[in-house]
């Protein structure tokens, strides 16, 4: 069957601490989803949906999984403010229509989401998060079995699914990411979770 | 982390004074509430909007139908409140140990940097107001064309302004050039107010009262506004800026030694700063450590809802 899968998201720590999550500038015209595992764009040093190929300790890497979905920015970082500033854009990056005779301002929606072009990511590094996420094998749903655990953690990548545009632990591969146990909150079965820390030669360290 | 080896000095009784800069340097006086609007807010973000009244009510003739116009609704500004936090940590050992409570004051350095993260930003809202300070229009702060809602009409009708606009449609609150602060520059931008116009063109009560100076330039501002006779002349002429009521303050948060500002008493300008939490400090000890991490936050956020009642000048 194939895979649909769910955001990932950041369940627990190893130190009990808080997962580690910061806000990055967002690179420009992103799209995608909360949970996407993200990277940094070496020209301007915006956040980026990772690639899903490149599995490096350096640029290009996954550094973390977005908290929030992109806000296809015109530009990166727009508006976001800079130390001692206040947010310099629009404050929004949803507008509509246009203003008579004031061919620079904007109408935002009253309640539209608010966007200080920035993106919040939960961090890969340190190996401290575990986070969740669906378990598949090359585009199709897999069976958790507890006997991947055997020789201490399966390894395993990631890839997004080819429906919801969501990423799934992908057992077709074997160089992003250990899974390191099984989901409880799932019922054993064909599309359950599995909790997973990225390996440390597969991302850049932050 | 504060620890005894990096503050050996307050383990020991008998130190005369200790000269603590955040106790005993006193901090200036508050300024950003003298120039903005200052507001409370009880959400994420504060959203205003523009709005502009009807063009120039006309002769109605005889028998003739009555000609409707429409209010026009312009954008919006959205003042997006951030977040400012700062924290020390220091030993159970170096709190217990400390002679003289030094390190129990710590939440009052926390709170000088507070205050002066308000100062800094608001200021930076007129520092920047030549470039990415942007008003409700769409452009900069300070601009030479700031764009009415009534477009070209409001030029067209609104009395006398044919010298003092850059673009029909426009009207500016910054002089092109810029403009040094001396005794012509002030009449400018006085000229500039006095014909101010709405987004219709039709002339609104605004009047500068507060020029706004970096520290550098207060012995010219006392010159020009302070001289009885017109200042830097000897035809004994009376200095005409008397009669504008002006007063200047010193804002020492300006980064430029150059830059120049004007404003109308609050109530007839937006500019505007959000207070979304008040300063405010808390403390836990660490259990494992027993050490103490103090925490001092606060969130708000500053800016201009429109350019009406502002003017500026970055210098020559």
């Amino acid at each position: 069957m194939a895979i649909t899968a769910v955001p990932i998201q950041p369940v627990k720590t190893v130190s009990g601490n808080q997962p580690a999550a910061r806000r990055f500038i967002e690179d420009a015209t992103q799209t995608f989803k909360l949970g996407t595992p993200v990277a940094i764009a070496a020209a301007d040093g915006g956040i980026i949906a990772w690639n899903g190929t490149t599995v490096l300790t350096g640029n290009g890497a996954v550094v973390g999984i977005s908290y929030e979905a992109a806000s296809n920015l015109a530009s990166t970082g727009l508006g976001a403010p800079q130390p001692n500033q206040p947010v310099t854009g629009l404050g929004a990056a949803v507008t509509f229509g246009s203003v008579p005779n004031e061919a620079s301002a904007k109408n935002i929606p009253h309640g539209a989401p608010l966007n200080d072009g920035r993106v919040g990511i939960f961090l890969a590094a340190f190996q401290d998060t575990i986070f969740s996420a669906t378990l598949g094998n090359n585009g199709n749903t897999a069976n958790w079995a507890d006997s991947l655990l055997s020789t201490g953690g399966a390894l395993a990548g990631l890839t997004i699914d080819s429906g919801a545009n969501f990423w799934y632990v992908d057992l077709n591969k074997t160089n992003e990411v250990r899974i390191v146990g099984r989901d409880l909150r799932d019922p054993i079965g064909a599309g359950n979770r599995v909790l997973f820390q990225f390996l440390s030669t597969a991302i850049q360290q932050l | 982390m504060l620890v005894r080896g990096s503050f050996a000095q307050v383990l020991a009784p008998g130190v005369h004074h200790w000269f603590v800069h955040f106790l005993d340097l006193q901090m200036r006086r508050e300024e950003y509430s003298t120039i903005f609007n200052v507001e409370t807010s009880a959400q994420s973000f504060e959203d205003e909007i523009e709005a502009a009244g009807v063009g120039v009510m006309p002769e109605k003739p005889e028998a003739d139908a009555v000609l409707y116009d429409d209010m026009v609704q312009g954008g919006t500004k959205r003042y997006l409140h951030l977040s400012y936090a700062i924290g020390s940590r220091a030993s159970w050992e170096l709190i217990e140990d400390d002679q003289y409570g030094l390190i129990r004051q710590v939440p009052k350095a926390h709170v000088r940097s507070a205050q002066f993260a308000r100062e800094i930003v608001s200021a930076n809202v007129l520092n920047l107001g030549f470039s990415t300070i942007l008003t409700i229009d769409g452009v900069s702060l300070f601009n030479t064309q700031h764009p009415l809602l009534g477009g070209a009409t409001a030029t067209n009708v609104a009395p006398g302004i044919a010298n003092v606009i850059f673009a029909s449609g426009t009207y500016p609150n910054r002089p092109s050039p810029d403009v040094d602060l001396s005794f012509t520059g002030v009449q400018l931008m006085i000229n500039q107010f006095e014909r101010m116009p709405d987004s219709q063109g039709l002339p609104v009560r605004v009047k500068p009262t507060t020029i706004l100076i970096p520290p550098e330039l207060k012995f010219i501002a006392r010159e020009i506004l302070g001289s009885p006779g017109k200042p830097y002349t000897a035809d004994n002429e009376l200095n005409a800026l008397l009669g504008e009521d002006l007063k200047f303050q010193v804002v020492h948060y300006f980064t430029s030694q150059s830059a120049w500002f004007a404003v109308a008493d609050k109530e007839y300008h937006q500019l505007k700063f959000f207070e979304r939490h008040p300063i405010d400090s808390d403390y836990d000890d660490d259990f494992d450590t027993r050490s103490t991490k103090i925490i001092t936050f606060q969130r708000f956020s500053a800016g201009a809802t429109s350019w009406v009642g502002t003017w500026g000048s970055n210098g020559p």
